[in-house]
């Protein structure tokens, strides 16, 4: 990982090339917030052979970062063949764990291979047990944290704010330096899978997340130059001098000769083989492929031509009906999973006409 | 005064918490707030602490921030022209060993905050 920045890293899309894949939903835990719904009853999971082949077609399209989550990563049997492979086309690698299998006969296999492991954290003993439905869970994360440090691994600490957790973001941030943690993201809780019925009332508000921003803007100067402090909102203002990060500009000309990674910045493979744009859970009316029926590289002509111009459509209504009211923050990846899902699909649009022409 | 101006008060963060969970600050109030800082944040003030000033109903704002020389008429051009409710900004010299920085505070009230009880927590 780099050394943190001097600045505080608010609001902003990270820029990089991602592709993030869950290659089961296969979990040890079964925590309140779970926006997948993963959980031990599940057996399947992808074969790591087209995930490899995905990983190769991703790198020749430009995608940078391989970031693999799940279910719990640790406990597919795929994981140290799909990150070796990774690191021999010179991909970066970064893995999200729940923290329960930080032990060395989890880690040593795979630690060369891992560029950032980002591992999950609810908030203090009582609070993180309870989340993770999992007495004991805490104290299983921070044993795991020390075998992470005395493998020099280089971690990240992620956590979940709710109605109820952005109360406790200055001690997660505390607890994240004396951990040595290279970065806290602060990822605002999404009402998807096991959170819609486990924490009905929890989900973040237009006045917690003003909260979560002033502290976490506050802590990103606290730690400036030892932790970098990530709050995954968008700064209206900041949306609006910057359309391209969230598809809402206006494509110049000669955009179909741009690399697939640049057209597309995040795409998520699902367990199930699916490929969707920017989040997981994102409506299988813009899906890329599904792996079992067709390679990445194969399927992306007719995804440009088919469903592309819609999804820049949907991105640009989204965006206008955000921009256009009175909220100085909003949690775009959230915004835009349920705008694919309810949206009409609309690729008759001038803009977008003028798309399909292009790309036929 | 010669404390690293790289390095905020050990306490603020905290303060500022205890500020915000007992401020009863509404959503309009705190979302005036995120655009004061974000607006000051993309000027250029990074090194800034928040104050909300009156407990337990906060009446007021002040935004402090450290801002290199180069920098400082921009900013002090946007603060003036820019900020909403703005009462008062002053600025001077960070001081040896940094003649080139300089410490600016923005005062900003008064809060839109109902009068009548509004937002003041549950009744017993």
């Amino acid at each position: 990982m780099s050394s943190p920045s001097t600045e505080p890293k608010l609001c902003t899309l990270s820029g990089q090339r991602i592709v993030q894949i869950h290659p089961s939903l296969r979990c040890n835990l079964r925590c309140q917030h779970c926006y997948s719904s993963s959980g031990p009853w599940i057996k399947t999971e992808l074969d790591p052979a087209p995930v490899c082949s995905l990983v190769s077609d991703a790198a020749r399209m430009g995608y940078e970062v391989i970031s693999v989550s799940g279910g719990e990563p640790f406990l597919y049997s795929g994981l140290a063949q799909v990150l070796r492979h990774c690191k021999s086309l010179g991909l970066r690698t970064t893995v999200t764990t729940n923290g329960y299998f930080l032990q060395p006969r989890w880690l040593e296999p795979v630690r060369e291979c891992i560029d950032v492991l980002a591992i999950s954290l609810d908030g203090p003993r009582e609070l993180h047990d309870e989340m993770r439905a999992m007495p004991g869970a805490f104290d299983r994360l921070c044993a795991g944290l020390e075998c992470v440090r005395a493998h020099r691994m280089n971690f990240g600490l992620i956590h979940t704010v709710t109605g109820r957790t952005w109360e406790h973001m200055v001690w997660l941030a505390e607890f994240a330096a004396q951990q040595g943690s290279r970065l806290l993201q602060f990822h605002p809780l999404e009402m998807a899978g096991r959170a819609e019925q486990k924490l009905p009332g929890q989900h973040p508000e237009e006045d917690v997340l003003a909260k979560a921003y002033l502290l976490a803007f506050a802590l990103a100067l606290k730690y400036s130059g030892t932790m970098n402090i990530q709050l995954d909102l968008l700064e209206t203002a900041y949306a609006v001098a910057q359309p391209h990060l969230v598809y809402a500009d206006e494509l110049a000309e000669g955009w179909e000769e741009r690399s697939p990674a640049d057209l597309l910045s995040l795409i998520v493979l699902e367990g199930d083989g699916t490929v969707v744009p920017i989040s997981y859970d994102f409506s299988r009316r813009f899906q890329i492929c599904n792996l079992q029926r067709q390679s990445l590289a194969a399927s992306w002509p007719a995804f440009l031509r088919e469903t592309y111009p819609a999804y820049r459509n949907l991105c640009r209504t989204l965006f206008q009906e955000l921009t256009s009211g009175n909220r100085p923050l909003f949690n775009w990846y959230e915004q835009i999973v349920a705008y694919s899902r309810t949206a009409p699909l609309r690729s008759a649009t001038p803009e977008t006409e003028g798309l399909l022409a292009r790309a036929s | 005064m010669t404390d690293n101006p790289n390095k905020g008060s050990e306490a603020i963060e905290k303060e500022l918490l205890n500020t915000l969970r007992h401020s009863n600050l509404d959503k309009d109030n705190l979302n005036d707030l995120v655009r004061i800082v974000a607006d000051l944040r993309r000027e250029g003030l990074q090194r800034t602490r928040i104050l909300l000033k009156g407990i337990p109903r906060p009446d007021a704002i002040t935004v402090q921030a450290v801002v290199e020389a180069d920098r400082l008429s921009n900013i002090l051009s946007h603060i003036l022209t820019k900020t909403p409710r703005l009462q008062g900004v002053t600025v001077f010299p960070y001081g040896i060993p940094w003649p080139e920085i300089f410490h600016v505070n923005v005062d900003v009230g008064h809060t839109t905050q109902p009068a009548l009880g509004a937002g003041m927590g549950v009744a017993a």
